[in-house]
């Protein structure tokens, strides 16, 4: 079999594709699980959940390194076409991977990410009532991406007050195309944020705090270096990017959903244990991050066909979360499904890192909005999703009303800092 | 997934985040959580040996 026999239209980031995703996927499950596109240079079409997975743990074969060519272009990587700016550890191999990975693990454990469940309640209790009293509310703008914003300043020790300059490029970097004007004003944007984040590294070189920036400009290899400032950057962009707008992506998905279906707010709010479940099926129904890319370095066969050094595989975690052979009614919500062995999260050494925290912001936030705007209901004619869904599958913006009702207070001046009043 | 799936068999290092087998010999009482507990694992890292 050729390429030419496997040849498909196909382009991730096409509008067409947000509408159509559900059934391409299906059929090419069925029909042509390894396919061949053309567009943006061409890249194989991975959808079956055992070839996604076995490619995402094959560091022997394939490869994520991101580079920057002799003209500055970025290439390699996990996106088509590639994004700029480097990821650590996302864009870096085995077994260099392993030093970064071992170094923040330990900030990202379910143990760990318990101590800031206290603050998260605390913000989202602030967001709604920044809302509450006027029965209206921009659900992704007013919740869903504060909060997961100012939960990542606040472990990496930056003014959270700054919140809205950082969540705000970082969702545009994702719902534009790389290479695009758009794309390129958002990169534009993100790099105040980046300047911040530098002076602080500098700044808390020999004077730490107990925030992550702190920690990583201070850690000192075996052999006695510091971390230089090009990987200390790629760290944190990594972490503000898997920050502000995965979980934010999640929560917009999730919202439209509960708005539609009652009964499952009602079991949700009734049934406390049914939600670290729901929680898992929402990841596997949604998958906010839609797919991830792998360069084969090494000739390779995937599924009986031959795959070439220097081809791109786009591995769709979206469809892996929709094969029929894991997934019974795989295009249904079941709150309860388990077992559940989706791959929202990603599979192998990249397996996402803040996966406890994403859980966490999730469902602090879905619990206070069931609490105190139990009856929101999304205007679903003014709901904008994202202009490509294809590496991120999220909402610009998701309008809701509700009966108004009472702020809580809890914190004031903490409110005041964020600037929430209204 | 699997700490979700057999608590009792499954721990969290709380110094990576990784679940781990607390013990290797799985009681007979735990045994169909464990089977979910391999099923619900999404990188197949759970291997039953039957004795």
């Amino acid at each position: 079999m050729t390429k030419a026999d496997k040849l498909i239209a196909f382009d991730h980031h096409s509008r067409e594709h947000t509408r159509t995703w559900v059934d391409t996927y299906r059929h090419l499950r069925a029909n042509c699980p390894i396919a061949w596109t053309e567009s943006h240079g061409g890249y194989w079409v991975i959808t079956r959940l055992d070839d996604v997975v076995t490619i995402a743990q094959d560091t022997e074969n394939f490869t994520k390194r991101k580079w920057q060519d002799e003209n500055g272009t970025w290439r390699g990587g996990g996106t088509i076409p590639t994004m700029s700016g480097l990821l650590i550890p996302d864009d870096i191999d085995p077994p260099e991977w392993k030093y970064y990975r071992h170094l923040l693990n330990p900030w990202f454990t379910p143990k760990t990410v318990a101590h800031t469940r206290a603050m998260a309640e605390l913000v989202a209790s602030l967001l709604v009532d920044a809302v509450i009293e006027t029965g209206r509310v921009e659900m992704i703008e007013q919740l869903a991406s504060p909060l997961p914003t100012i939960m990542t300043l606040q472990m990496l020790g930056m003014p959270l007050e700054d919140w809205r300059e950082y969540a705000e490029p970082s969702h545009e970097a994702v719902y534009t195309v790389p290479g695009t004007e758009p794309y390129k004003r958002a990169v534009q944007r993100l790099q105040w944020g980046e300047a911040q984040m530098g002076a602080a590294l500098k700044a808390r070189r020999g004077n730490p705090g107990r925030d992550l920036i702190s920690f990583i400009a201070n850690t000192q290899r075996p052999e006695g270096d510091h971390l230089t400032d090009i990987e200390l950057m790629g760290i944190c962009r990594q972490i503000l990017g898997g920050g502000a707008d995965t979980t934010t992506s999640l929560l917009g998905n999730v919202f439209i959903y509960l708005s539609k279906h009652p009964e499952a707010c009602r079991r949700l709010r009734d049934d406390p244990k049914v939600a670290p479940f729901a929680c898992e099926e929402f990841l596997r129904f949604f998958t906010p991050i839609h797919s991830s890319v792998r360069n084969v370095r090494t000739p390779v066969t995937i599924g009986g066909t031959r795959l070439q050094p220097g081809e791109r595989a786009f591995i769709a975690y979206a469809s892996a979360n929709r094969d029929e052979k894991y997934f019974e009614d795989a295009d249904t919500i079941k709150l309860d499904r388990f077992p559940n062995p989706h791959i929202g999260f990603g599979a192998g050494v990249h397996r996402c890192l803040g996966s406890h925290m994403a859980r966490l912001s999730f469902s602090v936030l879905v619990n206070e909005v069931l609490r105190r705007i139990p009856d929101f209901r999304i205007l679903e004619d003014q709901a904008e999703q994202y202009g490509t869904t294809g590496v991120v599958n999220g909402w610009v913006r998701v309008p809701a009303t509700f009966t108004p009702g009472r702020r809580e207070n809890r914190d004031p001046d903490l409110a005041k800092r964020l600037r929430l009043g209204s | 997934m699997c700490v979700l799936a057999c608590p009792e068999v499954f721990l969290v290092n709380d110094e990576d985040g990784h679940a781990y087998v607390a013990s290797e010999q799985v009681e007979k009482k735990f045994e169909e959580a464990f089977r979910l507990a391999a099923k619900s694992c999404p990188e197949r890292a759970i291997q039953i040996v039957e004795e």
